[in-house]
C-alpha cells in the first residue's frame, strides 16, 4: 500500500465507439481525499440521451466509501431524470463495499433530517425572562435549603451541649469547613493585600496630585481613608473572591455533576446540601470579613506609602487624618456587606455549578455565567447598601 | 481456523511494523525491545494483564507517548523521520476509538464524525452531511442520532459514533481500545459483528484491545499477548491454549474462557 503513490481525482467518461447501449466508465481514485474534485466533475456531467446505460467500474484504481457513496448518487440522479444506470464489470472488494454502502443509502434516503425552527426575536424574549425567573426562583431555594442546613446545625449545637446522639445532618463538618476557609482565605491572602495595596497607593497618588490645586493635598488621606472603607476594600475583596473562589466552586460543582458524583451522594443518603454546599457556603461567609479586613489595611497603608514618598506626608498625620475623619461606623459600614457578598456569590456559583450538563463546553458556560454574576450581583449589592446606609443618616 | 479474510492472500503484508519499541515512564520502562506486526487486513487482538502495557502500546504506535529507543513504521513510512506532509497523510489512514468513545462533548454526533473531514479536506457540507449519515448507518448508528450531543447517547451509540469518528476518512487502519467494555453481551456481540463486516467490506486493519474473551474469539484473526515488557506469543486464538505459560494459560484455560470459545 503506497500512500504517497500519486493519484487522479476520478472521473466518468464516454469511451469511443458505443454500441447499442451507452457504455461509461469510471476511472482513477474514487477517495474521500478527492471527493470534492469528484463531486465538482459529477455536477458537471451531462446527463446521457440514452435510456439505458452502464458504468464500467473495472478502471477504478481505488475506491472508498465515498466514492461508493458519490457514484450512488450519480445514478440517483440520473434515475430521478428517467436514465437507467447499472454498474458492470465491478471488482469483487468493490462488489463488498457496493453492497455495503447501497444499503446505507437506501435508508439515509427514507430518514428525514428535522428542520430546526428558527426562534424570534419575541420568543427570545420570552425565553430570556423565563430563564431568568427560574434562575431567581432556584437561588431562593438553594437559600431555603442552606438555611434549613443551618438550623439543623444550630439545633446540632443546642443538642450537642446536652449530649444527645447527632445524626449526620446536624454535625459541622469541621474538617471540610476548614479546608474551604484556607482555600478561599488564607491563601487569598498575598493577591487581596496586593491588589488593595496597589488600588490605595494609586489613589492616594492621584488624588493628592487632584488636591493640590487647592492645596488640600494632605485631604488624600481622608479621600482614601473614607472611600476604603466604606465601599472599595470590600467590593474589591468581593470581585477578587467572586473571580478566585466563585469559579472554582462553580467548576467543582460541575464537574462533580457531569460525573454523576452528586447523584451518587444522594444514592448514598447523603445530602449534596449538606455535604458540598453548606462548607463551602459557610467558609465564604467567614473569610470575607477577615479578607475584607486585610484589604482596608492593605490599602491604608499603600496609601500612607504612596503620600509619604509623594507629598512626604508623615506617617503619625496620616493616621491622625484618617481617625478624625473616619468614625467606626465607616468602618462597620464596609465589613457588614461582606457576609452579604459572601453569600450571594456563593450562592450564583453553586446554582450555576448544579446547572452544568452532559458536555464541556457548558461547564465553562456556566463558570463565566457565574462570574459574571456574581460581579454583577456584588455591585448591585453594595450600591442597595449605600441607599440604606443614606437613608438611615450614616 | 483459516484466515477469515478475502484480500489477506499469499504474502502478508505489515500495515505496521515495530521494532525494539522501548517506552517508560521515570525510571521503569513499561515496554522493552518488543517487536510486533500488524498484517494487511487482519484484526489483532492485544492482551495482557493489567499495567502489562497494552495501553501504552496503542499509545505509543499513535504518537501519544514519547518512546524512549524503537522505531513505528506505518504503511511503510517512518513515523519519526517522516515530512510533516507524511505524517499529515499517516494521520488520515489512522482511526481511533477511544475507550470512552473521546467524542467532543459540545458537537453533536454528526460533527463529531466529519471534525476529520473539516479539518483535512474541502468537501461541500451537503456532501459532507450525506458522508456523515452514511457513516452512521454503516456502523449501525440510528439516524436520528445524528443532531444529538454525546451527552445524550447510551454507551452503546458511543461507542458507535465513536467508530464512526474514526472511519469518516477510511482509514487503513483502525485502533480500538476495549471497543465491547461496558456494553451488554448482546450489544458487545454485535459490536464484534460490525468489526468483522467493516473488515470484509472495507478491508480496513483493525488493532484492538481487548479483555474480552468473546470477542478474542469471535472477531480475532490473530492475537498477541503481552507480558514481561514484551510479546510474549502471538498466534491464532486456538494456539493460545497451548501455549505455555502461566499467565496465558490462566487467561485462556479460566472458566470464562472455556466457556467463550466452547460455547
Amino acid at each position: 500500500m503506497d500512500i504517497l503513490a500519486e493519484q487522479n481525482a476520478g472521473r466518468v467518461i464516454s469511451p469511443t465507439g458505443s454500441g447499442a447501449r451507452q457504455v461509461l466508465s469510471a476511472i482513477g481514485v474514487w477517495t474521500i481525499a478527492h471527493a470534492n474534485q469528484i463531486e465538482e466533475h459529477l455536477t458537471d456531467l451531462v446527463k446521457p440521451q440514452e435510456q439505458d446505460i452502464s458504468i464500467s467500474l473495472k478502471d477504478i484504481k481505488t475506491l472508498d466509501t465515498s466514492g461508493v457513496w458519490l457514484l450512488l448518487k450519480l445514478s440517483k440522479k440520473w434515475q430521478n431524470d428517467g436514465v437507467r444506470v447499472t454498474f458492470v464489470d465491478v471488482k469483487a472488494q468493490h462488489r463488498v463495499l457496493l453492497e455495503a454502502i447501497s444499503d446505507a443509502a437506501l435508508e439515509i434516503r427514507s430518514h428525514s433530517v428535522p428542520i430546526r425552527t428558527k426562534v424570534g426575536l419575541l420568543q427570545q424574549c420570552f425565553d430570556r425572562t423565563a430563564d431568568g425567573i427560574n434562575d431567581i426562583k432556584r437561588i431562593l431555594s438553594l437559600l431555603g435549603a442552606l438555611m434549613a442546613a443551618f438550623g439543623r446545625r444550630l439545633r446540632g449545637l443546642f443538642f450537642g451541649i446536652f449530649g444527645r446522639k447527632l445524626d449526620n445532618a446536624e454535625v459541622l463538618r469541621a474538617p471540610a469547613l476548614f479546608t474551604h476557609m484556607m482555600k478561599t482565605g488564607l491563601t487569598a491572602v498575598p493577591i487581596v493585600a496586593l491588589m488593595t495595596f496597589l488600588i490605595g497607593a494609586i489613589m492616594a497618588q492621584q488624588g493628592a496630585y487632584q488636591l493640590s490645586f487647592f492645596g488640600a493635598d494632605v485631604m488624600a488621606a481622608d479621600l482614601v481613608g473614607v472611600l476604603v472603607l466604606r465601599d472599595l476594600g470590600v467590593v474589591l475583596t468581593a470581585i477578587m473572591v467572586s473571580g478566585r473562589s466563585g469559579s472554582a466552586y462553580t467548576a467543582e460543582i460541575g464537574s462533580m455533576k457531569m460525573r454523576e458524583e452528586i447523584d451518587a451522594l444522594k444514592v448514598i443518603g447523603l445530602d449534596p446540601v449538606d455535604i458540598l454546599l453548606f462548607p463551602r457556603i459557610l467558609a465564604l461567609i467567614i473569610v470575607m470579613p477577615l479578607l475584607t479586613v486585610v484589604a482596608n489595611y492593605s490599602a491604608l497603608f499603600g496609601a500612607q506609602l504612596a503620600l509619604w514618598v509623594y507629598i512626604d506626608l508623615s506617617w503619625e498625620i496620616f493616621l491622625q487624618r484618617v481617625r478624625d475623619v473616619v468614625p467606626l461606623t465607616y468602618f462597620m459600614m464596609g465589613i457588614i456587606k461582606a457576609p452579604f457578598m459572601a453569600l450571594i456569590i456563593g450562592l450564583i456559583a453553586m446554582s450555576e455549578g448544579l446547572k452544568v450538563e452532559g458536555s464541556s463546553e457548558s461547564l465553562s458556560h456556566h463558570t463565566t455565567v457565574a462570574v459574571v454574576k456574581s460581579i454583577f450581583m456584588v455591585i448591585v449589592i453594595d450600591g442597595i447598601f449605600a441607599v440604606i446606609s443614606a437613608s438611615l443618616g450614616y | 481456523m483459516e484466515t477469515r479474510n478475502p484480500q489477506n492472500s499469499g504474502r502478508e503484508e505489515s500495515v505496521i511494523k515495530v521494532r525494539e519499541l522501548t517506552v517508560g515512564f521515570d525510571e521503569t520502562n513499561i515496554l522493552q525491545n518488543l517487536d510486533i506486526d500488524v498484517f494487511k487486513g487482519e484484526i489483532l487482538g492485544i492482551v495482557g494483564a493489567s499495567g502489562t502495557g497494552k495501553s501504552v502500546l496503542t499509545r505509543a504506535i499513535l504518537g501519544l507517548n514519547t518512546k524512549r529507543n524503537g522505531s513505528v513504521n506505518i504503511l511503510g513510512l517512518d513515523y519519526d523521520r517522516a515530512s510533516s506532509a507524511e505524517r499529515n497523510l499517516i494521520d488520515q489512514q489512522l482511526g481511533v476509538l477511544f475507550q470512552h468513545g473521546a467524542l467532543f462533548s459540545s458537537l453533536t454526533v454528526k460533527q463529531n464524525i466529519q471534525v476529520p473531514m473539516r479539518e483535512y479536506l474541502d468537501l461541500s457540507e451537503s456532501l459532507m452531511d450525506e458522508l456523515a449519515l452514511m457513516k452512521m448507518e454503516l456502523v449501525g448508528l440510528a439516524l436520528d442520532a445524528a443532531d444529538k450531543v454525546p451527552a445524550e447517547l447510551s454507551g452503546g451509540m458511543i461507542k458507535r459514533a465513536g467508530v464512526a469518528r474514526a472511519l469518516a476518512l477510511d482509514p487503513a487502519v483502525i485502533f480500538l481500545d476495549e471497543p465491547t467494555s461496558g456494553l451488554d453481551p448482546i450489544g458487545a456481540q454485535e459490536f464484534d459483528q460490525l468489526i468483522l463486516k467493516l473488515r470484509d467490506t472495507l478491508g480496513v486493519t483493525v488493532f484492538m484491545v481487548t479483555h474480552d474473551l468473546d470477542s478474542l474469539f469471535t472477531a480475532c484473526d490473530r492475537i498477541a499477548v503481552l507480558g514481561k515488557k514484551r510479546v510474549l506469543v502471538t498466534g491464532k486464538p486456538q494456539e493460545m491454549l497451548e501455549f505455555d505459560d502461566p499467565w496465558v494459560d490462566a487467561y485462556f484455560n479460566g472458566e470464562r474462557a472455556k466457556r467463550a470459545h466452547i460455547g
